[in-house]
This record gives structure tokens, sequence and C-alpha cells, in this order.
């Protein structure tokens, strides 16, 4: 019982990098989301007070 | 894309605040009214910052310092120089942090629109005024956004001579709303002149690079990232749009202090 409880260690250790260096590689390529709101010459409406 | 909660930033190009480079002395004074009604709106509207187009120097540079207060207000422009010190007058260039992605933000105005030239300003070339902030911005930013008061076709060469530039906006000329286009790595958009439309562009920022625009993923499917993408779309304002009172009240007051000028009162 105890050997065998010994020789798992390094498998779950191994599995448990692995999924660690997953979630790493998967943060890395997520994108980063942004929004950009733009116009061009004045903002509307004041123009027409002139 | 499209989250309504996602982080945006307000860019104001450029040609805020006049209609024209030039004012009659009579126009001027009731066009710096609407001027400062039009700037104190886009202030309200969350912008901090605006490029300094040709049309805004039409009342000249100290009525652009007066509104020039960083960091509530910044006027941008590389390439306008003080003619003493050749130091730029405004600020060359600032950053903001977007959703976790630093932009850096710079302007230029058109040197070409300045033929006649000016006592109180230069406008340099942007062959001798980018490369150089090209090279300490790239250090220090994700992305490049640069606000362009020139034409087209000279941005296309801006883009094609320069391309850590990730983003072009453009201003002051009327080609109407533009798709945007990639040239080299930069995308170039701009929406029609005199404030008749927002643009809002959604970006998905994979770094620095190639741009494809968004498509919809297959279902279940996760897309691959190669290149950041982006998602464009321009909103008409149009009067049957619900108002908001803040600025309801800004443009009463700006008509109110245009019609005292015109009774001969102090506005």
């Amino acid at each position: 019982m105890h050997t065998k409880r010994t020789r798992n260690k390094p498998t779950s250790s191994l599995l448990l990098v692995l999924l660690f260096l997953a979630l790493l590689a998967g943060t890395g390529a997520e994108a980063a989301g942004f929004r950009l709101i733009y116009a061009n010459d004045n903002l509307g409406e004041l123009d027409g007070c002139g | 894309m499209n989250d309504p909660n996602q982080p945006a930033l307000v860019v104001t190009g450029g040609n805020l605040l006049f209609p024209t480079d030039q004012q009659t002395p009579d126009a001027t004074e009731t066009a710096k009214i609407t001027a400062d009604g039009v700037l104190q709106a886009t202030q309200k509207m969350h912008a901090t910052f605006a490029g300094i187009g040709s049309h805004d120097l039409a009342a000249g540079i100290a009525f652009l310092q007066q509104s020039h207060k960083p960091p509530a207000f910044s006027w941008l422009s590389l390439n306008l120089l003080d003619p003493t010190t050749r130091r730029p007058l405004f600020t060359p260039a600032l950053q903001r942090q977007v959703g976790g992605v630093k932009i850096a933000i710079l302007a230029l105005s058109d040197h070409t629109s300045f033929q006649k030239g000016s006592s109180d300003f230069q406008v340099a070339d942007w062959r001798i005024s980018l490369p150089e902030a090209l090279v300490q911005l790239k250090k220090e930013a994700d992305c490049i956004v640069l606000l362009s008061n020139y034409s087209l076709s000279e941005n296309m060469e801006i883009a094609r001579a320069h391309e850590t530039i990730d983003l072009i906006f453009q201003t002051g000329h009327s080609v109407g709303n533009m798709t945007p286009v990639v040239i080299n790595k930069t995308l170039i958009t701009q929406t029609e002149i005199r404030g008749k439309y927002l643009g809002v562009l959604d970006i998905d920022w994979n770094g620095r690079g190639a741009w494809s625009e968004a498509a919809p993923s297959p279902q279940g499917k996760k897309k691959e990232l190669p290149a950041s993408t982006y998602a464009n779309r321009f909103i008409a304002i149009k009067q049957s749009l619900v108002s908001d009172p803040e600025i309801d009240a800004l443009i009463k007051q700006t008509q109110r202090r245009m019609d005292k000028l015109r009774h001969g009162q102090t506005p």
C-alpha cells in the first residue's frame, strides 16, 4: 500500500504542472479587449449654434 | 467583442473647435463662444485629450492654451513647435491604460496647411518629428495610436514608413465614413466630418503586428488568435437620439451667450 502511494506521487505532480502550464498558455493566448470611440471634427450638436 | 462593459477610451482626433482655418474678425467672438461650448461638451463625454488640427488654430495659439490643462484636458501635437526653441508647444504624446493595454496616443498637425507661416508657431514635417518619438513610445507602450490631421494619402505613407504605429485616426478630411483599411501593420479609419457620426472600434488586442477583421467563430470552436482583431461601426448622430440633460443645458447656455453677444451685451 505504502509503496503504491509513493509511486503515484510523481504522476500527480506532473499532471498538476501540466494543468498549470496549460492554464498559463491559455492566459497568454487571451486577447485584451477594449473599445475606442472616435469622432472627426467636433462631436455634433453645438456645431449648429453659430 | 461588442461587450458594452468593456474598457473604453474617447478619442477626439482634431479640428474640434472651429469650422475653418481662418476666422473673420466679426466671426471670431461668436466662434470662440461656440468653441468653448464644444470643448465643454467634449469633456463631459469623458474626453481628456484632443489632437490639434489646422482649424483649431483659427483663433490663435493663446486661445488654445487657455484650455490646455493637463491632466484634465490636453491638446496634443508632436509637430506644432515653438519657433524659437523648436520644442512642442503642447503635449506631444500621452499614455492611457485601457483594459490592461498600455496605449500611447500622439498627434500630428498637417504641416502643409500652414504654408503662410506664423510668428507664434511652426509646424514640422512628420518625417522630421515622428521617427525619434516612435523609438521611445515603442519601448513604453503596447499599442501606439496616431491622431492625424494629414490626408489619407499622407497617412498611408506614414503607415508604410512606420509599422510601429498600430492605429491612425484621421481627421478633418471629407472622405465620409471610412471603412478601416490596413496599410502595412496600421489600421486607418475616420468618420464623416462635422461630428455627424461616432465611430466605435472594438479591439481584441493580441499584440503588435497583423490586423484582421473580427468574424463570428464557428459554434463551440475557439478562434485562433494570430492577430489583433477589430470590429468597427458608425453611429449616426440624429436629432431623434435621446439627449443628455447636461449637454442640453450646455447647448442652451451657449445659445444664450451668443444671443447676448448679438445684442451687444457681455456674453
